[in-house]
């Protein structure tokens, strides 16, 4: 049993760059989609949804970490052949493949993929950041990457120069319950691991789960805050 | 009559080859956002340069060939036109758009740029770095202007004829460590040393090109168009990160890397995100087929250290801990190619040949007083310019003389 929920936000922002997508083929065979288009190159926006509409229409069930890295890279060159001198678009990507009882994902940049067993946060991805970088190299602790200057310094993205390496992974799911949740740096800077576990266990679905966390995320936000976007899927394996 | 864009000769309109370099004027990179052939640009000190193709493109701008109008000599000029920021060309203007956040990017940039251009020129008499001619604010933005090298970057020779052996570097890298050492020792970084900046001259020396102008500047989210993948190292992805001669190290090592196995280094962030896994992705030279002692590939894998602190602290301590190597048999060591209508100049300056041209100039002169005076004197003696009779003509000299000096001649 798969459900699942997502929302967008523009923020306090002239523009929304963040595309999310939920492609439900039935039988619990989901596809979860998330774009976070940089700012400050021009056409963010129209980067992260090639994004969510290649990967999209790409996506078949029963789907490998190679196949969801090639549809990656797919979205990557397709936004290189968009770009133009003036229009550098860009766009983080995250994708998260749910299906007889395994998770595929693959990702680049700082939008995030969190996996919660039973409750408990048991993964998430590693943003490819400069921050992530000095918590690696012992500089800062993992808590500091909210506060930490570098945190949206990302060395790797979609329509950047030359090769691009995509994470990607695979796991099969135990039995139990398990909660996804995906989100843009604009959802997850202003709301904390312990507090996605907390709402996590008061809630009643994936769309509760969410608006709870937003309402976290509002006690929180700047006026001119990001652009914000999460999309969550609970399944129960057997 | 038209310029060639390749190496500013003049030709025909309709020339099918320039008659100078040979190679087709019709065919070089052209966009609306590059300044066209022929224009020229007013330097510091009345210089002015003619403005050739595009020989390269880079994050921070543009750079062109050229040549100097007064000497004649062939440069490259780089033009600040940062990718980031959203600058774009009108008329022969940069201009940056109205954001301030975009103006306040590109200026800090401008200011980056020009500040590196002044520290160069101050360290010019370094050989193996290039030499700095000029530098100055023009069109809303700034220029730099240097020889222009005719040899062939190490990223060209491998991508052409392979990987090269470690002996064949060695001796030419000693030089440039020492140089680059002396850089540091100044007080400048290069901070984007990579196989497609060392150049090889047709002396078999080398030349380091193309400094990281603009390093400092805030370029946004995506760092790629500033850091050169597999070259730069960690503290290069850091905003505040720490650079030092440990970073020029890094980039050097991984240079020498891509040229003796002809494969790019994995990225620094990928070998960090790795390693924190304990996995290590960079693989050893030995094992991608260089040709490489045992000692030197470890001393090459130490100047490829992630930690900056676990690098060699200097050149010194690094060129100390090569050791000179037997040629490799059956090699033919890599030559450049170069075309001679582009061959390296000297980076002395063009005073030589000028103080050349005055002394003899001074020469000459001192010749026609010398042919003056004799002239003066034999007239003054009496003899006539044209001897109908040899013998009579030097007897008149004979007298002519003993009437100068006295008799007793």
């Amino acid at each position: 049993m798969t459900s699942y929920s997502s929302y967008t936000d523009i923020g306090g922002r002239p523009c929304n760059e963040d595309s999310v997508r939920i492609k439900d083929l039935g039988s619990d065979r989901v596809c979860v989609i998330l774009a976070d288009g940089l700012g400050g190159h021009g056409g963010g926006d129209v980067a992260s949804k090639i994004a969510v509409d290649t990967v999209s229409s790409g996506w078949n069930a029963n789907t490998t970490p190679a196949e969801l890295t090639d549809l990656a890279l797919k979205v990557h060159r397709r936004v290189l052949e968009l770009q133009t001198p003036a229009c550098q678009m860009k766009s983080t990507l995250a994708v998260l493949s749910v299906d007889s009882g395994r998770m595929d994902y693959a990702y680049v940049g700082d939008s995030r993929i969190y996996h919660f067993y039973n409750g408990k946060l048991i993964f998430q991805t590693k943003d490819h950041s400069a921050s992530q970088i000095a918590v690696m190299l012992g500089q800062i602790t993992p808590d500091q990457i909210r506060f930490h200057e570098d945190r949206s310094r990302i060395f790797r993205a979609i329509g950047q120069d030359g090769e691009l390496s995509i994470d990607a992974d695979e796991e099969i799911l135990e039995p139990g319950k398990h909660a996804f949740l995906l989100c843009s740096d604009g959802f997850w800077e202003y709301v904390y691991e312990n507090e996605m576990e907390r709402e996590l266990k008061a809630a009643s679905s994936p769309e509760d789960w969410i608006a709870k966390m937003r309402k976290i995320h509002a006690s929180r936000v700047p006026k001119d805050n990001d652009n914000n976007t999460a999309a969550a899927v609970w399944t129960e394996i057997a | 009559m038209a310029l060639c864009p390749h190496c500013l000769e003049k030709l025909k309109d309709d020339a099918q080859r320039c008659p100078n370099c040979g190679l087709d004027p019709k065919d070089y990179p052209q966009n609306a956002s590059f300044l066209p052939v022929g224009t020229s640009v007013e330097g510091s000190n009345g210089h002015t340069f003619v403005i050739g193709k595009v020989i390269g493109r880079g994050g921070f701008g543009i750079t062109y060939v050229g040549r100097e109008l007064s000497s004649g000599r062939l440069v490259a000029i780089k033009e600040y036109f940062p990718v980031e920021c959203q600058a774009v060309r009108q008329g022969r203007a940069i201009k940056v758009d109205d954001k301030q956040t975009n103006r306040d990017v590109y200026n800090h940039g401008l200011r980056s740029f020009l500040s590196e251009a002044s520290m160069l020129k101050a360290v010019s008499d370094i050989p193996s770095i290039v030499h700095v001619l000029d530098f100055f604010e023009l069109n809303n933005t700034a220029y730099m202007v240097m020889d222009y090298l005719g040899g062939e970057t190490l990223a060209s020779i491998v991508r052409r004829s392979g990987p090269m052996p470690f002996s064949f570097l060695l001796p030419r890298l000693r030089v440039l460590m020492a140089d680059l050492g002396r850089l540091h020792d100044a007080g400048v970084l290069h901070r984007d040393i990579s196989p497609d900046n060392i150049m090889l001259m047709p002396d078999g020396s080398l030349r380091i090109l193309d400094f990281g102008c603009a390093r400092s500047m805030e370029d946004g989210r995506a760092m790629t168009v500033f850091v050169k993948k597999g070259f730069a190292p960690i503290e290069q992805y850091q905003h505040n990160g720490r650079q030092g001669p440990f970073s020029d190290i890094y980039a050097l090592c991984a240079s020498i890397y891509y040229c003796i196995t002809k494969t790019l280094p994995t990225d620094t962030p990928s070998r960090v995100l790795a390693y924190s896994e304990g996995e290590e992705l960079l693989k050893k030279p030995s094992e991608l087929g260089a040709q490489i002692s045992p000692e030197n590939e470890q001393a090459l894998m130490w100047g490829l250290a992630l930690k900056a602190e676990s690098r060699p602290a200097n050149m010194g301590i690094l060129a100390a801990r090569f050791k000179d190597e037997a040629p490799a048999e059956a090699v033919r060591p890599p030559e450049p190619q170069v075309n001679p209508a582009f061959i390296y100049q000297p980076t002395r300056k063009p005073a030589q040949k000028t103080g050349g041209d005055i002394a003899l100039i001074i020469i000459i002169f001192i010749l026609l007083l010398i042919a003056a005076a004799l002239f003066g004197v034999l007239v003054f003696l009496g003899i006539p310019l044209r001897p109908l009779n040899p013998e009579a003509a030097f007897g008149a000299v004979r007298t002519g003389l003993g009437a100068v000096f006295g008799r007793g001649l």
